[in-house]
């Protein structure tokens, strides 16, 4: 202010009481408007790299499918040979263990649509193959919680949970196995038409193949088996990233964790939210800031497991519809609907019976030492016992 | 208090009137007693049965012709503070379920007489608590009956929650301590309705069990002679639009708990509202 401006007359009080604040509401409006305009800035470029997260993971993916089918033509034959693969027995412990290697489910699901599209294992070996992959992901839960703890991650499924996913998944997927398996071997279901040369293949294709062509000209063929795995798991990390982070439970589902859902408002809950993360375990692990301090009552955690079961499936349903047709579309599709069948069977018919004597054999495996450790042992001896069944 | 019973023709008409006539003797100071229409000449032996004091006034209700519209038109002329109900046979599914949508709208406070009725006076009420402020509402109630029979009253919490996040292999139950403290607002309430009713001079406690919810309380029911439960409030008011979508979406995906515990709990069960 200059001096000159002293010699002035005041304006009157009401003006100068009406100008101060309008100054700073205009100058606090614009401060907000410019702040807003940022946050706006920043979702859309939030948005806008998950969208490129989720197109380039798709691409990769489908990258990934083709090595792995290619790789799967020569070598795959030749380690399906080696390991003897020869009966739906040892293709589920093979799916099992391999998903323990793979640290996930899908990626295993994507390999035995892969095997089955190369014609390395029969339709009745994927579907065993597929089961045993998710029966061994179920496990992973319990061995990623483990590794997130020791880099400091909160953001895992815990013990109790990792356990009551596995109970959960082999209560259902078992008689599920049994079902499919009647269904695919006494070839009651025929080949659902499905086309493997839908538009997002064809437009997928164009940009696929010539890089698919340039791989297979650098890389020895016995490398594509690998190499395929390993884009695989890549695609499977972009598209984790391409999925948003969960606002605070406080705000969402403040209460989850105290609350008592009926069981089929959390089954599809959890069908919804795996739609989403394509994992179970990402699903599992979804729930933390879902719920008020990382608790949830176990009556709400058993039946969001059941219905993230049946839709974990959706990636490989897209994977079987990319590289292994129709074909490959019904053996998953199958295997989608016998899990959703006793799943919705448990629901309806004997739903708290069935929550008690898994809920309470988690309690017994859970809440002793020497018992999880045993549990964990056999865990890791059926799939390997089951490699050598030769029916 | 003002009592209100239904004695109309019922297979477990006798357990409930041997089950209230204690109640009525140490807490009413005005009785209903209400039947069909078709039940009003077996009125002056239930007075007998009862052994209802000459002092307390009894009022008879005999009106309408059915169990279901006798006790909604009775319940809502008198308003009584306790209405002692009997329950229906399993096997009587037509008669259960309008019973279940009766209990579901009455306004009042109501004793439903089911499963094992101790002949011998009150002497354990067990009052399940999920920790929710409306807990409260039953302590004028629970302290009077529990004053009346000098009975221990146990504030029974159970806590299924399971840690979700990562924490180490040994996942231990989580204990009474650290289950409250997880859920501080939940702590606070349960300690305050303890608190209150021993205020009331009540021999109260709090007991935190950790489980299953339903299965849990069941099995520990077992102990008692009576199971207090609450319940949501059947309120007279039309709901604001707005609020009728939250409720229906509440009705649709909540668990409904008292009906649960209402249809398999082995003790007689008093539903606060």
């Amino acid at each position: 202010m200059n001096p000159s401006s002293r010699q002035e007359p005041s304006p009157p009080l009401e003006a100068a009481v009406v100008e101060t604040p309008a100054a700073d509401t205009n100058g606090s409006s614009e401060a907000r408007i410019a702040a807003s305009s940022t946050t706006l800035r920043w979702h859309w470029r939030g948005v806008c790299r998950r969208c490129g997260f989720a197109l380039i993971g798709l691409i990769t993916f489908v990258l990934a499918l083709e090595l792995l089918k290619r790789g799967a033509a020569g070598y795959g034959r030749v380690l399906i040979g080696w390991l003897d693969i020869s009966s739906a027995a040892s293709a589920l412990g093979f799916g099992w263990l391999l998903s323990y290697i793979f640290l996930s489910g899908s990626p295993v699901a994507a390999v035995a649509v892969s095997f089955f599209a190369s014609g390395v294992i029969d339709g009745v070996q994927t579907f065993t193959m597929i089961t045993g992959s998710r029966l061994g992901a179920s496990f992973i839960v319990l061995f990623v919680g483990f590794l997130y703890h020791l880099r400091g991650h909160r953001r895992a499924a815990s013990v109790a949970i990792g356990v009551l996913s596995l109970l959960t998944t082999a209560a259902i997927y078992l008689p599920a196995l049994g079902l499919g398996y009647w269904l695919l071997s006494s070839q009651l279901v025929g080949v659902i038409s499905a086309s493997a040369d839908s538009p997002l293949s064809s437009v997928l294709d164009l940009i696929i193949d010539p890089v698919v062509a340039v791989i297979v000209r650098l890389l020895p063929e016995w490398s594509l088996l690998v190499v395929g795995a390993l884009v695989l798991l890549g695609a499977f990390s972009l598209l984790d990233r391409a999925i948003p982070e969960v606002p605070g439970g406080q705000q969402v589902f403040g209460k989850a964790g105290q609350l008592l859902y009926r069981p089929w408002v959390m089954f599809l809950l959890g069908a919804a939210v795996t739609s989403f993360t394509l994992s179970v375990s990402v699903s599992l692990s979804m729930l933390v800031p879902l719920t008020v301090r990382g608790v949830i009552r176990r009556e709400n955690a058993l039946p969001y497991i059941m219905g993230a079961n049946i839709t974990t499936f959706i990636d490989t349903l897209v994977a079987a519809l990319l590289v292994g047709g129709a074909a490959a579309f019904t053996i998953v599709l199958v295997e989608m609907i016998c899990v959703a069948f006793f799943s919705l069977i448990v629901l309806l018919l004997f739903y708290r019976w069935f929550a008690r004597v898994l809920l309470w054999l988690e309690e017994r495996i859970v809440h002793s030492l020497p018992r999880l450790v045993a549990f964990l042992g056999i865990m890791l001896v059926v799939p390997l016992l089951l490699l050598f069944v030769r029916w | 208090m003002h009592i209100a019973l239904y004695v109309g023709q019922n297979p477990q008409r006798t357990a409930l009137l041997a089950f209230a006539a204690p109640i009525v003797a140490a807490c009413a100071h005005r009785v209903t007693l209400i039947t069909p229409v078709s039940g009003q000449n077996d009125l002056d032996e239930v007075v007998n049965q009862l052994h209802i004091d000459t002092a307390i006034p009894v009022q008879h209700r005999c009106q309408e012709t059915t169990f279901a519209a006798a006790i909604l038109s009775a319940v809502q002329t008198e308003r009584p503070d306790l209405l002692i109900v009997p329950a229906f046979p399993p096997h009587f599914i037509r008669g259960r379920r309008l019973e279940f949508n009766l209990l579901a709208a009455l306004p009042v406070s109501f004793l439903r007489v089911q499963g094992h009725v101790s002949a011998s006076p009150i002497r354990r009420i067990a009052v399940a608590s999920a920790g929710g402020e409306q807990s409260l509402r039953c302590v004028p109630l629970v302290s009077q009956i529990a004053r009346a029979f000098q009975a221990s009253v146990t504030v029974l919490h159970v806590s299924s929650q399971e840690v979700v996040y990562f924490d180490g292999f040994v996942a231990s139950p989580l204990t009474e301590e650290v289950a409250l403290q997880l859920d501080e607002l939940t702590g606070t309430m349960l300690r305050r309705l303890v608190k209150e009713l021993n205020t009331q001079g009540v021999d109260c406690h709090l007991q935190v069990l950790n489980g299953l919810v339903e299965e849990t309380l069941l099995s520990e029911a077992q102990h008692y002679d009576l199971l207090v439960i609450g319940s949501h409030e059947v309120s007279d008011v039309v709901p604001e639009p707005g609020d009728r979508w939250v409720r229906m979406l509440q009705r649709l995906s909540l668990q409904d708990v008292t009906r649960d515990l209402l249809e398999r709990s082995p003790i007689p069960v008093l539903v606060i509202r």
